[in-house]
């Protein structure tokens, strides 16, 4: 992704003691805490005596379970932090939130157990604060006040709505039910007269929500783009200085809005895209999650994936000066993101956030991009968030699912595979599609994709929704029919995560990830469950092997499943009588062949070619599967040019007896 | 069936990428405005267009002809069984917009749908800005699904 944002720091650390008259802004780098396992989100408060130590919400890897590390922090630029405690370890699978009270309280939301936990000051047990029955898939969490004047908020993109908790009562009131799609997070907001607001900001439409606490709307404002103001991905909020200030994910950068009169404008924004692989103090990576310490001094940035937290303080001025030899603006290049399907020469693969589909040709010297489908938008044939796709008929019918619309859409590719390799910007025809929140009732965030007996008149397709952590099958006219979902012996799934056909005698089977599974609170977890074709659930594997696995891929015998918390590729094969082993893998974190940096998609081609989406490496490789060697990489990176020159890739043919593409 | 015909909320800026908004543009479903009758003005070939699913037959009849480049322009659109012929109607909403595929745009307003007295529906100010292939596209929305019908244009110097 190359969304090369204006503004750096200029210098880029100064001694705080310099900051004692006039204006000044935060945003000048002070240190980085490295070798934190994925850290998701971060909050300042009080621990042991300090009133402004820093939490760090962990979501863990192999190694190390998912736990709250606390941190001693100082405004000293250079000064490293130091670690002082720990919180939640044992208790925590997935958090995805986390406040601290004044009193020192810590809030943490989990999205695999649907939980918000208080974890009390006095290291006393934890509580639940909110659950099952008023969160459906919480994320970001904000608290203010103590007692019964104690307020909370918590984002639930899972309901497309925020809810919010009064004085320790468990029954929340509803924010944003009609405006909001994905909230990712929240905070409190001074409000006009000494009122409290609220700040919401979606991942989904790009925009910031104010509303009162009767759940009022009061004003809205940014939208997808990025040039300065506007917003890509945006993924927490906090208030500090007068201001609202947002983690600008997806462009790399944070942008500090104004409240009162002038309420969403833009007052400043500081951070460059990290591009070298690492590359930090100063630069940043898809920063997930931030907070602001009570004094307003330091600004604290989680970036998972590049396991650090960085920490910012305060600089002369109103605004961050810019740095003209990285002043440039675009929009986001080809980011591979968790889905790719392959048919006859082509594949797809799915790019968040440049909101589109990337056709691929295989018939050349390497995967070569010959179109991207569909642009951004909300009406049929636009996609806002596509996260899943499939191929077939030879790359003639594609299958796209965008969860940002909650909806599936079916195309036409023109593809030609008997004329020259070319590119062709009007190669999708959009045909049909299926509003899946509509189908199902109920708020639906769909996932994965994947198809059985594609083209037949019995053809099914399978959804996963993340909601309900359960399958939405559909007939040939996207009419529903049935769902998947865990039994009791094997219990629900928890994280669903991908879909792959597989085969198991004559028959088709599909194998569902299940990324939580039932390993429980600091234990692997990750699982395949396999259901029959009518429906039935024939068995799970991976139990002990897996840690969180992301995709799925099965030809003839072989099963291949990618875990992002170890970085690899595990291979399982189907035994006689249908039971499957675990039979090895290959992986682990770098930039060499055959490493990856949280692999997503994969796929295994006809002829066997295995192909893994190397998304934190922002490219894709292609892999021998027998020999376990790799014959290509591709991607935009000029870092991929190592595998490129060690590839022996062999482009493939076109096939005697297949024709052009006609469509169905 | 009920049926209603919802302003139409072409979400088409010109560079729909990056910094295009789609909130705004979702209009909500009015309630089906006042007809009107046909026009009588000159009108141009008819273009047809099978929807994807062969469920309707959309026709497009431009009240202009040729169809300008720059300059707004309405048309007749009428949804037909394919079969019977009869008018089709088995939908919820009907929408019309028209985007060039290859660049990525589409018009730079959106275009609303008034029922007609002979049961056809007008939509005026349309806009092509730009010579080249475009590509109208007619969809329905019944329930949960949505299908497309789609007719090419091309303007010419």
């Amino acid at each position: 992704m190359l969304a090369l944002l204006a503004l750096a720091l200029s210098p880029s650390t100064v001694p705080q003691e310099a900051i004692d008259t006039g204006p000044s802004h935060l945003g000048a780098y002070l240190s980085t805490t490295t070798g934190l396992p994925r850290p998701v989100a971060a909050a300042f408060g009080p621990s042991q005596g300090k009133p402004n130590a820093l939490f760090v919400a962990t979501r863990g890897d192999a190694a190390r379970p998912p736990t709250i590390q606390v941190f001693e922090v100082s405004a000293d630029p250079g000064r490293p932090t130091t670690g002082i405690g720990e919180v939640g370890a044992g208790r925590l699978e997935r958090p995805v939130g986390l406040a601290v009270s004044d009193d020192g309280d810590v809030f943490v939301t989990d999205e695999l157990q649907r939980m918000l936990w208080r974890f009390p000051s006095d290291g006393g047990d934890p509580v639940a604060a909110a659950g099952l029955a008023t969160l459906t898939l919480p994320a970001g969490v904000d608290v203010t006040g103590s007692g019964e004047a104690q307020l909370i908020v918590v984002a639930d993109p899972g309901a497309g709505s925020a809810k919010l908790f009064r004085g320790g009562s468990l029954t929340p009131t509803v924010i944003g039910e009609a405006l909001l799609v994905r909230p990712r997070g929240a905070c409190f907001i001074d409000g006009p007269d000494g009122t409290v607001q609220i700040a919401i900001c979606d991942g989904a439409t790009h925009r910031i929500h104010v509303f009162d606490l009767d759940g009022g709307d009061v004003v809205s404002f940014s939208q997808l783009g990025p040039h300065p103001s506007l917003l890509s991905g945006p993924s927490d909020v906090e208030f500090a200085d007068g201001k609202i200030f947002v983690a600008d994910r997806e462009n790399h950068r944070v942008q500090a809005f104004d409240t009162g009169a002038t309420i969403g404008e833009l007052a400043y924004r500081f951070g460059v895209h990290a591009i070298r692989p690492g590359e930090g103090e100063g630069a940043l990576h898809y920063p997930a999650a931030l907070a602001v310490s009570g004094d307003g001094l330091l600004l604290a940035l989680a970036e998972p994936m590049d396991d650090r937290v960085q920490l910012f303080g305060r600089a002369p001025g109103a605004e961050p000066v810019e740095d003209p030899s990285r002043a440039a603006i675009g929009p986001p290049a080809a980011h591979f993101g968790p889905s790719i399907s392959g048919s006859g020469l082509y594949i797809a693969t799915v790019s968040p956030e440049s909101h589109q589909i990337q056709i691929h040709d295989l018939r050349g010297k390497e995967p070569a991009k010959i179109s991207d489908v569909a642009s951004y938008g909300t009406r049929f044939g636009m996609y806002r968030t596509p996260c899943a796709t499939w191929l077939s008929s030879g790359g003639r019918s594609l299958l796209t699912v965008d969860e940002g619309n909650a909806r599936l859409t079916r195309s036409l590719l023109r593809v030609q595979p008997q004329r020259p390799l070319n590119a062709d910007p009007e190669l999708a025809q959009h045909q049909d599609g299926v509003d899946l929140a509509a189908a199902a009732g109920r708020s639906f965030w769909p996932g994965a994709v994947t198809v059985l007996a594609p083209g037949d008149k019995n053809e099914l397709t399978f959804i996963t929704d993340r909601v309900t952590d359960s399958v939405l099958m559909l007939d040939r006219n996207l009419e529903t029919i049935g769902t998947l979902a865990g039994d009791e012996e094997s219990g629900p799934i928890r994280g669903i995560a991908d879909l792959s056909p597989a085969a198991l005698g004559t028959a088709s089977t599909i194998l569902v990830v299940d990324s939580g599974g039932q390993g429980g609170p600091g234990s692997p977890g990750g699982r395949i469950l396999e259901f029959g074709p009518a429906g039935g659930l024939l068995r799970t594997f991976g139990e002990g092997v897996l840690v969180e696995p992301g995709g799925v891929t099965s030809r003839e015998n072989q099963i291949w499943v990618t875990d992002r918390a170890t970085d690899r590729v595990e291979r399982f094969e189907r035994k006689p009588g249908g039971a499957v082993e675990h039979t090895g893998g290959f992986g682990g974190r770098g930039l060499g062949p055959g490493q990856f940096h949280d692999p997503r998609g994969i796929h295994a081609m006809d002829d066997g070619r295995l192909i893994v989406l190397d998304h934190g490496n922002h490219r894709g490789q292609i892999f021998d599967p027998d020999h376990l060697t790799l014959i290509a990489g591709f991607g935009g990176r000029l870092y991929i040019e190592p595998l490129k020159s060690a590839a022996t890739w062999v482009p493939l043919q076109l096939k005697r007896d297949q024709t052009e593409g006609e469509g169905r | 069936m009920s049926r209603s015909i919802l302003p139409l909320l072409a979400l088409a800026a010109l560079g729909c990428g990056p910094g295009e908004p789609d909130a705004g543009s979702t209009s909500s479903g009015a309630a089906a405005p006042a007809t009107h009758p046909a026009s009588p003005e000159v009108r141009g070939d008819t273009l047809e267009g099978l929807s994807s699913g062969g469920a309707f037959l959309a026709r497009v009849t431009p009240l202009v002809d040729p169809i300008p480049m720059n300059e707004a322009f309405g048309v007749l659109l009428s949804l037909v069984d394919p079969d019977s012929g009869e008018p089709f109607v088995d939908y919820d909403e009907v929408s019309i917009d028209a985007r060039m595929p290859a660049h990525k745009h589409g018009m730079l307003r959106d275009v609303g749908l008034t029922p007609q007295d002979d049961g056809s529906m007008r939509a005026d100010g349309l806009l092509l800005h730009m010579y080249g292939h475009w590509e109208l596209h007619v969809d329905i929305r019944k329930g949960a699904l949505f299908e497309r019908a789609q007719i090419s244009v091309r303007l010419q110097y």
